[in-house]
């Protein structure tokens, strides 16, 4: 599904991905950890051209969307969540889910029923405010934002970060069910690893710009040595 | 009691006109961050059409429906040329779009000559009220300009365009990751802009005299608006217009021009220490 080869970019004169390798194959979770600035998100926003690769190529669904502006990438069916949420604090949750459509052509449809289900939260407070959210439903609600346009491909980065630890089993638990359900590729950027056992099959880890280590679930259950190498300061 | 009558329809009619050049400036700035300096001579652009397509012959309101299209293709020009390359730069905006207001004016002169044109109303009927009677043609200026002002904010606050609109405002990288296309956005927004000053110019063409250096007299007044009413929220604009508007139109029924001016000025200064966000923008 996701095939990145090589990949470098970075900030003004700094090089934060020295050649990233990593291939995600369809239907699967992969999670990519690594310590803080070890250049994950940097990775993620250069695989959605939000910064400028370098050099190396990036290839989803067999074409390479490298040098792609950022709107043709989310309509060629690579959904992305952002550090932080994103979401739009103005605007009502059922306005924030109509701009995941709206970009795709889809303004006309209405939201996917689905998005509902999964995230029966929305559905309660469809006409509120995303700005009064809690820090855990701004996250699910980003979530069904990239997922209203009905994407191949999730990109997450760090689900967990400042939620509710309450709701952090939850979010991971929905994800896992939607992966299954739906087929969905998925490459999350976590730190937590009951969140990273819960969703992911395999397992990724960046150090300095560079992935150093890849291996299955089990094996990461199996070896805790995997974690401390890859994690601990 | 026709006097007050009279100063109220005056005062009115160009408020309404400032609120349309501030609105086109407003949603440039408010969506790309662009200071457009030129903004008062695109409205000269405006006045000039009619200028020139009433000189072909046709009639008034023809050369008004012309206005916003010339003015709105020159816009996507000038976007194209010029503005896509500094979006979200506003100090290189304010130096670039300065440089092409120099342009467009000496481009009038040389086309119009510097001299000032007429443009004659094309209603000399007065309705009356009473014993008061009032041009008909600014009555129905006024009605044009509430419409076009009630539209943009159609487009802006309910619209599906609007919504997109408004999100690349707020994270232009969030909106693109969710597959809209910012740049688009960009360019039509500037086009609306540019195509309501053109039509705004057009609109009060009958009424001043048309010459290169029309702009800037609407221009600054627009800027002030904007500062005063605040630049978050459309509403800012109705109340800042109204404010510099209303409070310029008054006063020079009792002062001179001159010191009227100095007077909005002064009084702009004072919202402005007082309330930095504006009458209507919220603190952040």
């Amino acid at each position: 599904m996701l095939t990145v080869a090589g990949l470098e970019s970075g900030y003004g004169a700094s090089t934060v991905l020295h050649g990233v390798d990593l291939s995600v194959a369809a239907g699967t979770v992969t999670a990519l950890m690594g310590r803080n600035g070890m250049g994950k998100t940097t990775f993620l926003r250069t695989v959605v051209n939000q910064v400028p690769a370098r050099r190396g190529t990036v290839t989803f669904k067999d074409s390479d969307i490298t040098r792609q502006s950022s709107h043709k990438i989310a309509r060629a069916g690579l959904g992305y969540v952002p550090q932080g949420r994103e979401v739009f604090d103005a605007f009502t949750v059922e306005e924030n889910l109509r701009l995941g459509m709206l970009g795709h052509g889809r303004g006309k449809d209405p939201v996917p029923q689905r998005l509902y289900e999964w995230f029966p939260i929305l559905a309660e407070r469809k006409s509120q405010k995303a700005g009064t959210f809690s820090g855990g439903q701004q996250q699910m609600l980003a979530i069904a934002r990239a997922l209203a346009a009905d994407p191949d491909m999730l990109l997450l980065d760090e689900p967990t970060e400042g939620i509710q630890p309450s709701i952090v089993h939850e979010v991971g638990e929905t994800i896992a069910r939607i992966a299954k359900e739906t087929g969905l590729t998925v490459l999350v950027v976590e730190q937590n690893v009951d969140m990273v056992l819960t969703v992911a099959d395999t397992v990724a880890f960046m150090d300095n710009g560079v992935i150093v280590e890849q291996c299955g679930r089990d094996a990461l259950e199996a070896d805790e040595t995997i974690l401390h190498r890859h994690l601990s300061i | 009691m026709t006097e007050v009558f009279a100063i109220g329809l005056n005062s009115l009619s160009y408020i309404l006109i400032l609120i349309l050049v501030a609105l086109g400036l407003v949603v440039v700035f408010g969506m790309m961050g662009v200071i457009n300096m030129a903004h008062g001579e695109l409205f000269m652009l405006g006045a000039y059409t009619v200028v020139a397509v009433e000189g072909a012959g046709a009639p008034f309101w023809v050369a008004v429906l012309a206005a916003p299209l010339v003015v709105g293709a020159a816009g996507l020009v000038i976007e194209w040329s010029l503005i896509r390359h500094i979006y979200h730069r506003p100090l290189d905006t304010i130096l670039a779009t300065w440089g092409l207001s120099i342009a467009l004016k000496q481009a009038a002169i040389l086309v119009f000559g510097p001299a000032s044109h007429s443009v004659i109303a094309p209603i000399q009927a007065e309705v009356s009220f009473g014993a008061f009677a009032y041009p008909a043609y600014r009555l129905l200026l006024m009605g044009i300009a509430v419409a076009v002002i009630a539209a943009v904010f159609v487009i802006f606050l309910r619209s599906d365009f609007g919504l997109q609109a408004r999100a690349v405002i707020a994270r232009p990288h969030t909106a693109a990751s969710l597959g809209i296309d910012t740049r688009r956005m960009y360019r039509v927004t500037f086009v609306i802009g540019t195509a309501i000053a053109g039509l705004a110019g057009a609109l009060v063409a009958p009424l001043i005299s048309v010459d290169p250096q029309m702009g800037l007299g609407y221009l600054i007044p627009a800027f002030l608006s904007i500062l005063v009413g605040g630049a978050g929220p459309l509403a800012g604009v109705l109340a800042g217009g109204g404010v510099v508007g209303g409070t310029d139109s008054i006063l020079t029924i009792w002062l001179s021009p001159v010191v009227a001016q100095i007077a909005v000025f002064t009084l702009a200064i004072l919202v402005i220490r007082l309330r930095p966000q504006g009458i209507l923008g919220d603190k952040s």
